[in-house]
């Protein structure tokens, strides 16, 4: 479904704790990886390269990548499925880029931060469009101000990065916007009212062609783009079949190399096919399930590379803390009394992993100090509840305050974790005296009935984005904190380390910050999960980190199809 | 006739303008909307509630109608809230494709079962009885994509004499004759799958209402006027045995038109059924309404499309 | 071999004999009684002796004894996971020492109590759900058919409004209500049976009164009107009788698509939740291609006993079709 495919772009896997908690360390049969690279990717090579197959060997030039779905939004402003979001990485460059471990590098523009860090200067690099314009600066500021357009209803929100003269552009009457200045043509100034840790990610944009039309209360230029795009990126576009494939072709004069595979092409893909078709060689490369099965045939094929690596995000089971049944202690037992480990092994076996804070293993910010692993233990489970107040009735149900322990846990159908989690929830629960109800919606109305904050246990992930921050999620302001969790202390370790622009500094402060998490359990965090990619064994040079897809690097990659 | 025409498709207006009022009501209380099913950790509230204003999903239910109504008599559906674009143009997309693979489908199910049925029919309990009701039940008992799923494993992966799914061969840039035969290929399990699921209930269908017509006396009497059997089965009993049948196909014409769902997710075929399924899922209102309202028209005209076969089957039948 | 003159079996009220009726052959042989059976009691009898009828029946009647006390012979729960035992084969013991008769699923739980659990499940929704629609659609369906007119114009209208208003909007309000309800999650499916019941009338309806629109226009039926026979008695006992067939052929096909639809339904939550199972929710194991190659066991039980039930009512139904069919050979 779709939370548990939600990718995003970014960040990095130290080498050190890759090894400690990393996908790709398998127990039996297929042993160790045989290379994990910097990036914390684990990669199994193929075994049997003679097995390749024909369909695929005869695409002398051509690479055939499957997809789970096309929305046909291709334009960079409104791109928002994920998979849309692919072919637009493809053609569109950002005046950063980024880094194996997610921090941000230069990309179309070097850039020096000024003392007070609240202005960086780009210096254009000398890129050109496809049709040979070249890029100025004022490309820059045009896409900005189409995100700060009143009228923009698109994904993005460019708010966050606090740009000096934002509001005044969007409520107010101002025709441009005061903190992006494009000072000449190969130069770029950006002002922010307050720099934060963030900021530079959060200031990345791309530049719009010059024949794009865009005046203040009209987008429909930056909209028409889904259909006339036109970029700098290392791929130009040349078709879309509706639902069926995107085709692409190389742009020789990209800005960084000429990519060394001609055409790509982009093929829809149906759900639980991907392994199959890439072994029937309708495919070069395809994402099934990171299952061992999965994981298993593909290496069984003999010409297929396995790339395994840790998905930017995690599962987790919310729960209302507004409710007074889920006091802290109440919370902690839940989370005692939950199986985890049993649980993602069984569902993912080695590919997901049990996590205690709300952070992914593939970000700089990780940390596992001071943090209590909650381990399965239903005595200890039972202990707290009796600490936390609740006594078993003549009924054997735990009682409290005259009210019994009833749950009622909301998911949504056709989930593997939950499909073996909420029966064993269930059981274990219920041997502990507390009622557990579930029931179902579907996705939408699961959405609703959380924000309406009317669940009052259920299920959900996240996938985030290069930067740690988790103001959203769990500040008591924040937009998303839909388990109304609300602790001060809580609300000001994470203001400090996102304030804080050294990252050095910022990583001890977030290990206070998952230690309080930690502490407080608002929500019960399940799994990390691992990505398995399927290639082709005749694809070098693939390059890929949780945090960036591969299709940014794509022109880095070249086909070798001997049968080698 | 005429006049029954007539007044059939003037009735049509006042049953459009009711389902439009209950499709759109139906469709705009289903909790959660566009926004909400776009979950994203990081869009702040102001964003949010800033996005579904632009949408008009903030304006009451009755007004949005109205809305949406004055628009749609201009044949304007609005823009789908997924896609980006007017929501005819992401129909004529991806309906055409399933038009097809329904079309032909829908003629192999005639072919296939009307025969079966007819001989099952007049050899009742044969062996070819009841193979083939062995088989029609096959068809009901296990859901479609068991069938699709079994068909992609056989020949798709196992055999590899056919492609396993989409439209056409990602990369290979054929063209002409070649072009149409990958397509054709591709097509293949699709189409047949789809004819075999129905293809079974259809045949029962005619088994049972031949059965009815065979033993009565007029039967008897063609027969004793010495015609051939195969007069008799095929201009006397079957034309009488058809009603059923033109009442199942009143019901189909809808059916080529809004695609087979479950199909099309096992096939990756680009279809309209997945289309307005996800739809739903994404609560993408323009799409679904606009998609749904075409369906219940053609269902309108399906169903008169039996009315006046019925007279034309049997003359006995007085359309009033 | 039967003499009648009347195309279609003609009912009368007891003691009204009508010429050429169907016992007559029978009132030959039984020379001493002169009892006059009706026709009903004629087409079951004739049922008793349809061996393929007889065995669908049994083998309904034995499924459904065994899915419902089956459960209480069971050493497991329909819940008892046992991660430690997952998907076992058939006939094989765990680790933990339990013997499995059709092996374990993906927590480790016997698959045959499930399947026990599941058939009750499954055969009663099949049936609330075929008795609904055949109560609502034979009403409405004969009402129509026989009137014509303004009765039929209005009744067509309205089917024509159901047959197209799309049923997932309804399925996903309805599931939403139930859930700000709290009805708890067990009770919702008998809920759904009903309203499957109702959104499924409208086929039926335009199958009975298209057969009626031809029916009402023979012969037997001008001699119903002659004997100054009640509109209800002619809708319900002379009508209806011969569109029995086609309400059979109905049926038997709702029911097995009600099973299966119930598990469509639980992916917009409106089906079993866990750990509730289903015949239909147990097939949905095909969907994953491992489970589908490699672990058959998770699904075939559970697509053969729809099957064998759609199998033994449609065995059944022909028999009940065939009884009340006078010109049938035997």
């Amino acid at each position: 479904m779709k939370a548990k495919r939600l990718m995003s772009a970014a960040a990095c896997i130290l080498a050190v704790s890759m090894v400690l908690s990393s996908c790709g360390k398998t127990q039996q049969p297929l042993g160790e990886a045989d290379r994990v690279t910097e990036a914390g990717v684990s990669i199994f090579d193929a075994k049997d390269k003679s097995k390749n197959v024909d369909a695929a060997l005869k695409r002398e030039d051509t690479i055939v990548i499957g997809t789970v779905e096309f929305n046909g939004v291709f334009s960079p402003f409104y791109v928002e499925n994920q998979y849309d979001k692919n072919v637009v990485d493809m053609m569109y460059d950002n005046l950063f880029d980024i880094a194996d471990d997610g921090s941000m590098v230069d990309g179309l523009a070097t850039h020096k931060v000024s003392e007070d860090g609240k202005t960086i200067t780009f210096t254009l690099k000398d890129v050109k469009y496809w049709d040979g314009t070249p890029v100025k600066a004022q490309d820059f500021v045009t896409s900005y101000k189409v995100f700060a357009d009143k009228a923009y209803t698109g994904p993005s929100d460019y708010s966050l990065a606090q740009i000096k003269g934002w509001d005044d552009y969007y409520n107010g009457d101002a025709t441009e916007i005061a903190g992006v200045v494009a000072k000449d043509d190969k130069t770029l100034e950006v002002t922010v009212d307050k720099a934060i840790g963030p900021t530079l990610e959060y200031i990345n944009i791309f530049p719009t062609h010059p024949s794009v039309s865009y005046t203040k209360g009209d987008v429909s230029g930056a909209q028409a783009m889904s259909q006339n795009p036109i970029g700098t990126g290392a791929y130009k576009f040349v078709e879309y079949k509706e639902g069926e494939s995107v085709t692409l072709v190389a742009n020789d004069d990209y800005y960084k190399a000429a990519p060394k595979i001609k055409n790509v092409i982009l093929s829809v893909t149906p759900t639980g096919k991907e392994l199959q078709r890439v072994q029937l060689g309708e495919v070069d490369i395809d994402f099934p399930e990171a299952s061992p099965e999965n994981v298993q045939a593909g290496v069984d094929a003999g010409f297929i590379d396995q790339y395994v690596m840790s998905n930017n995000g995690y599962g987790y089971v919310g729960i209302n803390n507004a409710l007074s049944k889920f006091d802290q202690k109440t919370r902690q037992a839940l989370l005692t009394a939950l199986n985890r480990d049993d649980i993602n092994e069984a569902v993912y076996g080695p590919y997901a992993f049990t996590i205690n804070a709300p952070v992914s293993n593939v970000s700089w910010a990780y940390s596992e100090e001071g943090l209590n692993k909650y381990a399965y233990n239903l005595e200890e489970a039972a202990k707290l509840l009796e600490e936390a107040g609740w006594t078993k009735n003549s009924s054997g149900k735990l009682e409290r305050d005259g009210e019994t322990l009833d749950i009622t846990f909301t998911g949504m159908p056709d989930h593997p974790v939950l499909e073996v989690m909420l029966p064993v929830m269930k059981q274990d629960y219920e041997s502990l005296g507390i009622t557990f109800n579930i029931e179902y919606t579907d996705f939408p109305s699961l959405v609703d009935k959380v924000n309406n904050h009317k669940a009052e246990m259920w299920f959900m992930a996240w996938g985030l984005t290069p930067d740690p921050d988790p103001k959203q999620t769990y500040h008591s302001e924040g937009a998303q904190n839909t388990y109304q969790y609300s602790n001060p202390e809580t609300d000001k370790l994470i203001d400090e380390a996102l304030e804080e622009t050294d990252q050095k500094k910022r990583k001890e402060l977030y290990k206070k910050v998952w230690q309080a998490l930690n502490e407080d359990v608002p929500c019960m965090w399940i799994y990390q999960r691992c990505d398995a990619w399927a290639v082709n064994s005749r694809v070098k040079n693939l390059e890929m980190s949780p945090f960036r897809s591969l299709f940014t690097n794509l022109y880095k990659a070249e086909l070798d199809n001997t049968k080698a | 006739m005429a006049k029954f025409l007539v007044r059939r498709l003037l009735q049509m207006i006042p049953l459009l303008l009711g389902i439009s009022i209950i499709v759109f009501f139906l469709t705009a209380m289903m909790p959660g909307d566009a926004v909400d099913a776009k979950v994203n950790p990081n869009m702040t509230q102001e964003q949010i509630l800033h996005l579904k204003e632009m949408y008009g999903l903030t304006d009451p239910i009755p007004v949005r109608y109205v809305k949406w109504l004055v628009n749609a008599v201009q044949l304007d559906f609005g823009d789908s809230l997924t896609y980006l674009k007017p929501v005819t143009s992401v129909i004529n997309d991806y309906m055409w494709n399933s038009f097809i693979l329904s079309l032909i489908a829908f003629i192999l199910q005639l072919v296939i079962a009307i025969p079966i049925g007819i001989v099952s029919a007049t050899r009742q309990y044969s062996a070819v009885d009841t193979a083939g009701t062995v088989f029609a039940l096959l068809g009901i008992s296990l859901p479609s994509f068991f069938l699709g799923l079994l068909f992609q494993k056989i020949f798709a992966i196992d055999l590899q004499w056919l492609p396993l799914s989409g439209m056409s061969t990602a990369g290979a840039n054929y063209t002409g004759f070649a072009h149409y035969w990958d397509v054709f290929l591709h097509l293949l399990m699709p189409i047949l799958v789809l004819s075999l699921v129905s293809a079974g209930a259809m045949m029962r269908y005619v088994r049972t209402a031949m059965l009815e017509v065979i033993h009565q006396d007029y039967i008897r009497t063609a027969r004793a006027k010495g015609l051939s059997e195969k007069v008799v089965i095929y201009k006397h009993a079957l034309r009488n045995a058809m009603i059923p049948v033109i009442t199942y196909i009143g019901f189909s014409l809808p059916t080529l038109f809004s695609g087979a769902m479950i199909t099309e997710k096992v096939f990756g075929f680009p279809g309209i059924g997945k289309v307005a399924y996800d739809a739903i899922i994404k609560r993408d209102y323009p799409l679904y309404i606009g998609f749904t309202m075409f369906v219940a028209v053609l269902t309108l005209l399906g169903n008169l499309l039996a009315d006046i076969l019925y007279a034309a089957a049997d003359p006995r039948i007085k359309m009033e | 071999m039967n003499n009648e003159k009347q195309p279609k079996l003609a009912t009368g009220a007891a003691g009204a004999e009508m010429p050429g009726r169907a016992d007559r052959g029978r009132k030959k042989r039984k020379e001493k009684k002169t009892v006059v059976e009706s026709p009903w009691a004629v087409a079951f009898k004739r049922l008793r002796k349809n061996k393929l009828a007889m065995i669908g029946l049994i083998a309904l009647v034995v499924i459904t004894i065994v899915c419902v006390f089956g459960p209480l012979f069971s050493p497991y729960g329909l819940n008892e996971n046992n991660l430690t035992d997952r998907y076992l084969s058939p006939f094989s013991t765990g680790r933990s020492g339990n013997f499995y008769l059709l092996g374990t699923d993906s927590t480790g739980r016997d698959v045959f109590t499930r399947l026990l659990y599941g058939g009750q499940i499954s055969l009663l929704v099949g049936l609330v759900a075929v008795i609904i629609q055949l109560f609502i659609g034979i009403i409405l369906g004969g009402l129509a058919g026989y009137y014509g007119g303004w009765v039929d114009s209005i009744i067509m209208r309205i089917v024509d409004i159901f047959l197209a208003i799309p049923t997932f909007p309804i399925l996903i309000l309805l599931s939403a209500l139930m859930s700000d309800m709290g009805i708890p999650a067990e009770y919702r499916i008998y809920v759904v049976m009903f309203i499957i019941g109702i959104l499924s009338w409208a086929q039926l309806t335009r199958f009975i009164r298209g057969e009626i629109l031809s029916l009402r226009e023979q012969e037997f039926m001008m001699a119903t009107e002659a004997l100054g026979i009640r509109d209800r008695s002619r809708i319900f006992r002379h009508l209806i009788p011969n569109v029995i067939p086609q309400i059979i052929v109905n049926a038997t096909l709702g029911i097995g698509s009600a099973i299966l639809f119930e598990s469509t339904l639980s992916f917009l939550g409106l089906g079993v939740t866990p750990p509730m199972a289903t015949w239909g929710t147990m097939v949905q194991a095909v969907n994953d291609s491992f489970d589908f190659a490699n672990r058959p066991w998770l699904w075939l039980p559970a697509g053969l006993m729809i099957f064998i039930t759609v199998l033994a009512i449609n065995l059944l139904g022909d028999g009940l079709r065939d009884a009340f069919d006078p010109k049938m050979k035997k």
